[in-house]
This record gives structure tokens, C-alpha cells and sequence, in this order.
């Protein structure tokens, strides 16, 4: 019975090492079927911990006169221009505004509802940043602390289109390593991602197998064929051991028989021909030398078809490379710290005489996180990679987004949601949208109240990628459906 | 990466929520600590002219707040449902021990004592609860890897020429050989028959024989009987048994893992073949060798290393990471680091290797510390000429005790100048109690405090402020009153050392004298004390430490909560150690108990 299911697969794979796939050898060509066919498309998250500068309070603003800060400079410069006109953080985006959505007044409402504080602590908006999802407390060892019930919407996109676009790795996910109070992607319940933080290991093992010329490369073949045996063997014994365990135990093997098949997915879908990029060879620096190379890394996997969706995540870091450095002291060199001086800057805060240095770093360190966006579309935009007569990132359908608006208080009101591209033209780009009801009367408005959360977000782009799901997450929303206005 | 660890460029655990408000009222001696909690209004309003107009939401009702558990008394019955809603399994007495997968040590160390290798990092890192894809790659590559190292292999692996033309003979030798090591129990015939089937598929893919092999070999090593403790128990002809014992081979896992992070021995494997490990005087007898084996050493210098969050903790960083002002405390170096961290483990081994016991005592009591001569001027006594000479001396018994006045604990708990009440507060509370704290609210102020900020005295005279000023005014609020209440008095007996644990009549920053009269607000021992050298002889004493300090042991032996093992009545090592503060008896009486060497099968097989 084993031998016959897997028969199949191994005559597949010494059918690949003998023909490999025809194609013209282009930097970076693709070599899958669904690239010749209509836009395939993509979707990509950028994470960026620690919120953004932003005078959100909770449903309120701050108006600058107390002991916290008075900006917000996420928000587009001038809000009631019909064209985008971005704000200072979003300045490195100039080149690609037309394909900007800017998105405020979307709440995470599965934090508000579900945090003892009624805020969204640490734990509470990391894990529902990207699911939605109810949260269940889990001991594990000395430690008790809040996981999802449900996954982040990455994973459920890159399953939905690996369905429809044969990938070796549904979805890839990059980090620039440092501080953070957990992370927002979630394979299912209680099982986050790590990621991967060294580039060159991310690279090794995504372009494994990658040949550049399309000649069957015998260490490969052998390689694979090895990994196809080993497979057998161990999907066998992980089914065995699955039926002599108890029912919570089960869960744990059903996860680790995932990842193997996971692992064999990579075996199944016909090996990619495609030029490796050169120079993705670091292991581990600081933030501004370990990010671009991500970037590069994902625009190539992208590229050459090897996954559909790609994350980068970026832990709270200092920046102290920026010009403004990092003079406003941090207790433990992290990045939360230099968010919370933002409750005590005011003119009646702890320490006023911080404010001028406070925004300049602050400033200085989330436009270095925006530039890796910027290098990322750059990537993907460019015009000398096409698919029919769009570019990747049209094609594409980009997140940038935060725990947190307001890092200092913890807000997840107003969650910062900036999109880039179009999804194969399906969003309405160049544009800035405040669901905020009372923005419409004044746009620099310090009241806020809103209907719309990450759930309609998160439905909306699902519809964007193709799918008609018509809701997504849990019952904390205002309504279901898609975000209005977005298309 | 360990997640809960605060260092540079590693992820740091989401902080728990925890229950609102703090306790209301100390519990008498004896009782639990009764969740009748306070219930701490949201933190919101920050000034005039900015209302919070949002929803306040209520606070949650709260529960039973987990204790250091006493005794037997635990109000859920067997088989009821428990604080957690969740039926235990425990009118058998044992608790469902869920699967344990090894940890990244256990995995290097596993590899290294296979192969004979040097534990050179394989590259396996994964620490969730639940095994990422990321680590299943990592196994994957972990195995490969290493078979492109053969020659650097000691342990003989194949029993044959791998350069040979095909010797099916060889398979089965292989895995009843070294196949049975890897899987640390003896194969069945049908086991055999099983993996030899993933060898004839290599095989099958023309592959050339030594190819095969490595196939086989790289397919154990990502096995589930490897990668986990796979505990089955020693099937019985009773049908509805909930219970069964398990067997010798998979006691000795679970000693070996337990105290030494690694596979059982060649002793170890023999005394699980004879029979040895099916009586608790055999695992009794094991166990005490194990414990006085240097492979030992690692795992209670680790758990020590744990306890005290040496390492990091979630707000602060390792002792080899911390930052401390480097105008105030220019000796702080990497070496002096070091040596505070060789100085602990001393003190640790020493008492762990005591001929008459392992004194749970000794380690807030004892004054001997082992020093070089930066450790002898931070503890301010005479010791040897230079850094590399090391003496054991006695510690001023009136500055200093044991664990909680050493240097490197002193310093971790602190901040880049000064001392950190607030942090040794609630360390005491959680780590030696047992006592949950909730979580603050998120919008505090959580910049340090280090003292020296201006103020007015009575005269009208400027004054620097000192930590304990400063801690008192941000903590004084009503709404902050009810956990600081309990916190700061605790705290504040750590005020004479400083943040690299010198003793201090006067405050490093402020100059003003130090006040570090406090009480142990919480427990069975409560009651106003003058300093930590009299907290540690209180909490020497305490029944409650005790028990908190046989859960954290508990805890790693059976991957489960103390609770859940109260409930099913395995509450004898705990009792026992209380009565003794004996640390080794305490272990071996935790590797002897019924719940160590049994396992609940309740569970195998339901939907």
C-alpha cells in the first residue's frame, strides 16, 4: 500500500531530473505553468513592531497640550486632498504614491474586546494583530499567556493560493531580528511562526534546488530522491505514532505531519529553473544590513515563483544608523522604550526637554523601517519585469501595518494600514481613506469613532486575492463584509 | 533562541495578562493564597482637556489565583473540572504527561553522545510548545548535515562497508545496533521489518548502497521516537486500564532527560535491560549516580541559572548582557561578569554536593563564597592578590546570606545605576511564593528608576531624591497601592546593594543613606524585617518557598503543574521536602513516585 501511494511522486521526480523544463533562460524566469496564464497573484506583509508616531489615544487623540505627544505624522500631510499626499514617516514612498492606499479609522477590535484593560497589553495585540482571532490563555511551564484560537491571514492566503498557483513554499516569512512582545503570524491555534532571521540561511534553504540553466543538476536529483525516501518513511511512522498517543498529543504530531507535507510539497511541484541571486550571504548584523538583504530575497523568491506570499517582519529596534541616531536615552536599548517617552514628552510630561530629540529619532527610525518598503517596491515594481503588462506589484497586494498605533498607550484604535499595489487592479490606488466618522466634517478632528476593523481588512483581502469569503476572524467585529470604499 | 529571553536579536515572549487588581488581605499560614482580589480599574485619563471617551470596559471576574500550593487542600476533586475548565484525568493518580519533545540541548547533547561528536550546533533551535515547519527543516537539515561529517564521528555507526556493493545482512544488524540507540529501546520484528522497508525504497530509487544507508540512518534521526519521548507503557491483558507502568527503556529516558539532558548510558540502558528500573530502589540507585555525574552538573547549574533568571527575563537582560553606567561602575567588565557567574555556580555546587545533602537551607543561609580578588572588593572582604587566584572565604554575616545577596543575582536585578526594588520585589514574590502578580496596566511609567531627581525637604532645602523616594511616589496612587502595597516592602529590603551588588550605606546616585527596613508582605513567614540578609533566613524557613521550589522541579519532570498533580494526589515529594529541604531527595523522590514511572493512557486511542 506505501509503495504504491508514493510510486507515483518518485517516477515524478526522476522525470524532472531527466527533462528539465524547457524554458527561455531569462534573469529570473519563471518556470511554472500558471505564469504564462492570466496575473497570478501575490500578497506580502511587512510587520513593524512598536506602532507608529501617532497622537492616538484610545477612541480619542491627544491634543498635545498634556503630558503626551500632539502628532501624528502616519497620516497623510494634507488628508482632504482627493491624490495621496503622503505624510512624513511615508516620505521614502514618493516614487510609488499612485499605488499607495493609506487607510485609517480600522480598529483591532479582537484586542479591545478581549484585553482585561480594555487596550490591547503586548501579548493581546500581538496575536490578534493579523488573526482576528478569539484568544484562549496557555500555560506553558512557569508561564501563563494569551494565543489565538484561529490563524493570521497570511497563512490563510498563501493556502488559498497555493491551491491555485503550485508553489514550493506556500508562504516564506523574514525577520529582522530584536526586541518584540511576541509575534502576529499564526499557522493555526497556538502555533506561531518563527521565521527566519539569517539571510543566507533563508536563502540556502528557499533557492535550494534552484538550478540557473536549466541542466539537471545531479547532486539535486540525488538529493531529492533521498528526501523523497526519507519522507515515506517518516509520514509512516508519524501516522503510527499518531494513533498510539492521547487526543491532546495528537495535535502535536498532526502538526509535525504538516510540516512534512509541507516538506514533500516541495518535492511534488516541478523544480524551478531561475537565476540565484548573488550576494544574499549574511547571517546576522544590525537592522540596516540584515533588511535589505531580506528584501532582495524576496523579491527574488517572488520572482522566480517559489512561494506567492513573502513577510518581513521587524522587531522594535533603535536605529542608531539614521542621521537624527538614537539620542533620547531607552531603558534596555529597545525600541518600546523610546515609544513610551511618548506619554511623558507633553509640556506637562516627565520630560519635556526630551521632545524635539524624541521626534526626530522616532521619525529618523520608522522611515528607515518605510525605506525597506520603499526597497521592496522597488523590487517589485520594476518596470523591466513584467507580467503581461503589469509589474509585479500591481500584481501584488502589499500590507504594512503595526500592533499598535500609539506604542506608548497600546492602542489598537486606528491600527496604522498602509496597502501597496493593486492586486492585478482591483484596489483603487493613490488615495487616502478615514473611516473616522467624525473626519468627515473636520479632518484634524481629536474625536474618533469608527466602524470598521482588521476583520473587514482582512476580508478584504481575501476578496482581492480572488477568494469570496465574506468574513474573517472572530465575532469582535462591527460588521462583516469587505472595507467599503476599497475598490 | 530561548524566547523568553531579553537579549539583542532574539524574540521575547508576549507577557502574560494575568488576573486584574492584586491581592486583598495576606493569607494565614497554611492556606492557600485566595484569589479575593481588588479589582484595578483601567489606568486612562492623562491630563486635563483629554477625556477618554472610549468604552471603559469592566474588568473581568476573578478566579482562584494559582498559589504555592499546600498540602492536599485543593477544592477540585479528582475526575472534576478544574480552574482551567478542562476535565483532569486523575482518579488514576497519575497525570496525562503530555508529549515531550526534545529541546534543543537535549537534541546536541543526544547527537553528540550517538555519534561521539563535539556538540557542534546543528542548527536546531526550536523552542515552541508546538514544533514549527521551521524546526522540522531544521531536523531535516540537522541530519543531513551531519552525514557529511562522518569522519569527525568517534561512535562506531555502520557495521559495514557503506563503499560495498549492497548487504541487505548489514540493515538489520545496523538498526538492532545503532538503529536501537538512536530509537533508545530495542526494536520489534516488526519495527525492523518497518524501517527496513524505508532502506529498500532508497534502494528501489537506484541509489548506491552506502546512500541507502545514510537514507535510513537521516530517517531515524527525524523519527518521532527520536525527536520524542514516545511512552507507551508495558501493555496489560486488562482491558479498561487507565494506568499502566512503564518500562525499564522508557524510565531510563525519563531519567536521563531529566538529569542530565541527554540519552541514557550504557549503565543506564543495562539497568533498564535487567529489570533494575522496575523497582523504585534500582531507579533510586540510578538516579544518585546520575546526580553525582558531571552531566549533571549542566542541567542544575541550568535550572539554577533559570530560577534566578540569570539569563534574562522578560524586562531584563542576562548578566552578560546588562548595561550598567559605565562612569559609576567602570569595573563592571566582561571579566568581573564572568566572575560573578563562577562564583554562583561554586556556591551552587557546593551545596548540591554536600555529602550530608543537598541543603535547600544553605542557599539563602550559607555566607561561604568562592572569590577572586574583583569578587572579594564588590563583597568587600580580604581575599587573593589577583583574578586568577580563587579562595573560598566567609561573607560578612551581617551584609550578607545566600542566593539573594550575591553579586550576580544583585546585578541582574538592577538597573544601569541603581537598584531595581520593584523587580527583587516581585522576584521574590513569583519565583520564591509562587504568587502570580497580574500585569500592570500597559500605559505606566516603565522608565527606571534611579534616584537623584531634585526635590524640597522640609527646610526647603534641595535634596536629591532617593530610589526608594522615587519608587514610592510613581507606585503611590490608589489604583497602583494595591500590588505596590505588597511589592515595594519586599523590594526595598535589597535598598544597601547597589547594581553591581556592592553593599551600600549610601546611595551610589543620590549620595542620601539608604533605608532598608521593608517587611515579606505575602506568605507563610510574613512580617516586617530590617533587611534581605533577615529575608533570606525568613524565607529559609518558609514552608511556601519550599513548595514553590519543589513545583519549579515538578514542573520540568513531568512537562505539568503542580495543580495537576495535587489533584491526583502526588503531592509526597513536595511534603517530604518541606519537612527536609533536602534538594537530592527531593529529586529522587520525584523519579520514584508513581507518576514518574506510570502513565495514564486514559486518553490513547479517543477521539
Amino acid at each position: 500500500m506505501r509503495h504504491l501511494k508514493h510510486r507515483g511522486r518518485r517516477a515524478f521526480l526522476l522525470g524532472v531530473g531527466g527533462s528539465a523544463l524547457a524554458l527561455p533562460l531569462l534573469e529570473y524566469t519563471h518556470g511554472h505553468a500558471w505564469a504564462a496564464a492570466s496575473s497570478p497573484l501575490r500578497f506580502l506583509t511587512v510587520f513593524s513592531h512598536g506602532g507608529t508616531i501617532s497622537n492616538q489615544n484610545k477612541a480619542s487623540r491627544h491634543d498635545g497640550k498634556g503630558a503626551h505627544h500632539g502628532v501624528d505624522w502616519w497620516r497623510p500631510s494634507d488628508p482632504t486632498s482627493e491624490s495621496l499626499v503622503l505624510g512624513p514617516i511615508h516620505e521614502p514612498l514618493a516614487a510609488f504614491v499612485d499605488k499607495l492606499l493609506v487607510v485609517d479609522g480600522i480598529d483591532n477590535r479582537a484586542a479591545i474586546e478581549q484585553d482585561q484593560y480594555g487596550a490591547g497589553a503586548h501579548g493581546i495585540a500581538n496575536i490578534t494583530a493579523l488573526t482576528a482571532a478569539d484568544k484562549h490563555d496557555v500555560t506553558d511551564g512557569d508561564d501563563v499567556e494569551p494565543q489565538p484560537l484561529g490563524p493570521s491571514i497570511d497563512h490563510v492566503v498563501a493556502e488559498r493560493l497555493a491551491a491555485k498557483q503550485a508553489v514550493p513554499f506556500a508562504s516564506i516569512h523574514l525577520n529582522v531580528s530584536g526586541h518584540q512582545y511576541g509575534t502576529p503570524y499564526y499557522r493555526a491555534a497556538d502555533e506561531a511562526v518563527g521565521g527566519i532571521s539569517s539571510p543566507r540561511e533563508a536563502f540556502e534553504t528557499i533557492f535550494a534546488g534552484v538550478t540557473g540553466d536549466g541542466e539537471p543538476d545531479p547532486a539535486t536529483a540525488l538529493r531529492q530522491a533521498k528526501r523523497s525516501s526519507m519522507l515515506d518513511g517518516l509520514l509512516e511512522s508519524y501516522h503510527q505514532t499518531r494513533d498510539r498517543v492521547s487526543a491532546s498529543d495528537r495535535q502535536t504530531i498532526d502538526a509535525h505531519l504538516e510540516h512534512l507535507r509541507a516538506l514533500e510539497r516541495e518535492l511534488v511541484v516541478p523544480a524551478v529553473v531561475c537565476s540565484r541571486p548573488q550576494d544574499i550571504d549574511i547571517d546576522e548584523g544590525s537592522g540596516d544590513v540584515i533588511g535589505p538583504q531580506h528584501v532582495k530575497l524576496m523579491v527574488a523568491a517572488l520572482r522566480c515563483g517559489l512561494t506567492n506570499v513573502a513577510n518581513l517582519q521587524i522587531a522594535d529596534i533603535l536605529t542608531p544608523w539614521t542621521p537624527a541616531g538614537t539620542p533620547v536615552p531607552s531603558a534596555f536599548d529597545i525600541g518600546h522604550s523610546l515609544g513610551h517617552y511618548a506619554r511623558d514628552i507633553g509640556p506637562t510630561g516627565e520630560h519635556p526637554e526630551l521632545y524635539e530629540d524624541w521626534l526626530a529619532e522616532t521619525l529618523d527610525n520608522r522611515k528607515w523601517r518605510i525605506s525597506l518598503l520603499a526597497q521592496l517596491l522597488e523590487g517589485l515594481d520594476d518596470p523591466t519585469f513584467l507580467e503581461g503588462d503589469r509589474t509585479l506589484l500591481d500584481n501584488s497586494l502589499v500590507l504594512y501595518t503595526s500592533e499598535f498605533r500609539n506604542g506608548a498607550v497600546h492602542s489598537s484604535w486606528n491600527v496604522p494600514v498602509l496597502l501597496a499595489g493593486s492586486a492585478g487592479g482591483k484596489l483603487r490606488t493613490g488615495r487616502f481613506i478615514d473611516y473616522n466618522a467624525y473626519a468627515k466634517d473636520d479632518p484634524q478632528t481629536l474625536q474618533y469613532e469608527t466602524e470598521q476593523s482588521t476583520h473587514n481588512l482582512f476580508t478584504s483581502i481575501l476578496q482581492a486575492m480572488g477568494e469570496s469569503d465574506t468574513h474573517f476572524g472572530n465575532q469582535d467585529r462591527f460588521h462583516e463584509g469587505p472595507l467599503p470604499d476599497l475598490t | 533562541m530561548n524566547e523568553q529571553r531579553l537579549m539583542p536579536g532574539v524574540v521575547a515572549i508576549a507577557l502574560g495578562v494575568g488576573v486584574s487588581g492584586c491581592y486583598d488581605g495576606l493569607p494565614a499560614s497554611g492556606d492557600e493564597l485566595v484569589g479575593d482580589t481588588d479589582v484595578g480599574a483601567a489606568s486612562t485619563d492623562d491630563g486635563a482637556g483629554e477625556p477618554d471617551s472610549g468604552p471603559r470596559r469592566e474588568p473581568p471576574e476573578t478566579g482562584e489565583v494559582s498559589g504555592g500550593s499546600q498540602g492536599g487542600e485543593d477544592d477540585t476533586a479528582p475526575g472534576e473540572e478544574s480552574d482551567s475548565g478542562e476535565t483532569q484525568s486523575c482518579e488514576t493518580g497519575v497525570p496525562l504527561r503530555p508529549l515531550h519533545r526534545l529541546t534543543p540541548r537535549q537534541y546536541r547533547n543526544t547527537i553528540r553522545d550517538l555519534f561521539g561528536v563535539e556538540a557542534f550546533d546543528l542548527g536546531y533551535d526550536d523552542e515552541a510548545p508546538v514544533i514549527t515547519e521551521l524546526g522540522v527543516r531544521q531536523l531535516r537539515a540537522s541530519a543531513e548535515d551531519l552525514m557529511t561529517q562522518r569522519e569527525t564521528w568517534s561512535a562506531e555507526v555502520f557495521p559495514c562497508d557503506l563503499a560495498a556493493e549492497r548487504d541487505d545482512a548489514c540493515v538489520e544488524t545496523f538498526l538492532r545496533g545503532f538503529g536501537s540507540r538512536v530509537l533508545r529501546r530495542p526494536l520489534t520484528e516488526d519495527e525492523v521489518a518497518q524501517w527496513t522497508a524505508v532502506y529498500l525504497s532508497a534502494i528501489e530509487a537506484e541509489m548506491p548502497f552506502g546512500d541507502a544507508m545514510e537514507v535510513l540512518l537521516t530517517t531515524l534521526l527525524q523519527s518521532p521516537e527520536f525527536v520524542y519521548l514516545v511512552e507507551r507503557g508495558i501493555p496489560t491483558t486488562e482491558e479498561s486500564a487507565d494506568v499502566l507502568p512503564l518500562s525499564g527503556y522508557e524510565i531510563a529516558n525519563r531519567l536521563s532527560y531529566l538529569l542530565w539532558d541527554t540519552m541514557p548510558d550504557d549503565v543506564l540502558f543495562s539497568a533498564a535491560q535487567s529489570g533494575e528500573l522496575a523497582t523504585a530502589e534500582g531507579i533510586a540507585t540510578q538516579a544518585a549516580r546520575m546526580l553525582a555525574a558531571p552531566l549533571a552538573e549542566e542541567k542544575l547549574q541550568g535550572f539554577f541559572s533559570d530560577w534566578l533568571q540569570l539569563d534574562g527575563g522578560q524586562l531584563h537582560f542576562s548578566l552578560e548582557e546588562t548595561r550598567k553606567d559605565e562612569a559609576l561602575f567602570p569595573e563592571f567588565q566582561p571579566a568581573l561578569r564572568e566572575s560573578m557567574r563562577t562564583e554562583l555556580e561554586a556556591f551552587v555546587r557546593d551545596i548540591m554536593q554536600d555529602e550530608n545533602g543537598a541543603s535547600f537551607e544553605r542557599l539563602f543561609t550559607d555566607r561561604s563564597a568562592y572569590v577572586n580578588a574583583s569578587l572579594a572588593a564588590i563583597y568587600g572582604v580580604e581575599g587573593p592578590a589577583d583574578d586568577e587566584t580563587w579562595m573560598w572565604v566567609q561573607l560578612d554575616e551581617t551584609q550578607r546570606a545566600g542566593l539573594l545577596t550575591r553579586a550576580a543575582f544583585l546585578s541582574v536585578f538592577a538597573t544601569a545605576a541603581s537598584q531595581a526594588p520593584i523587580r527583587r520585589g516581585v522576584f521574590v514574590i513569583e519565583e520564591l511564593l509562587c504568587a502570580e502578580m497580574p500585569d500592570p496596566p500597559p500605559d505606566v511609567n516603565d522608565a527606571p528608576v534611579e534616584g537623584g531627581g531634585e526635590a524640597e525637604d522640609e527646610n526647603g532645602e534641595t535634596v536629591l531624591r532617593t530610589v526608594r523616594e522615587e519608587v514610592t511616589a510613581r507606585t503611590g496612587d490608589s489604583e497602583c497601592a494595591s500590588c505596590h502595597s505588597l511589592i515595594n516592602p519586599v523590594g526595598f529590603l535589597f535598598e544597601h546593594y547597589d547594581a553591581i551588588g556592592r553593599w551600600q550605606d549610601q546611595e551610589v546616585v543620590s549620595g542620601r543613606p539608604v533605608d532598608a527596613s521593608g517587611a515579606l508582605t505575602l506568605g507563610d513567614v510574613a512580617g516586617p524585617l530590617p533587611n534581605a540578609v533577615a529575608l533570606s533566613e525568613s524565607l529559609a524557613t518558609s514552608a511556601m518557598v519550599r513548595s514553590c521550589f519543589a513545583e519549579r522541579w515538578i514542573t520540568r519532570a513531568f512537562d505539568t503543574s503542580l495543580e495537576e498533580l495535587d489533584a491526583c494526589g502526588q503531592n509526597e515529594p513536595v511534603e517530604a521536602f518541606v519537612t527536609t529541604g533536602d534538594i537530592g531527595a527531593l529529586l529522587t523522590q520525584i523519579v520514584v513516585s508513581d507518576a514518574f514511572r506510570q502513565i495514564n493512557i486514559s486518553e490513547v486511542g479517543s477521539p
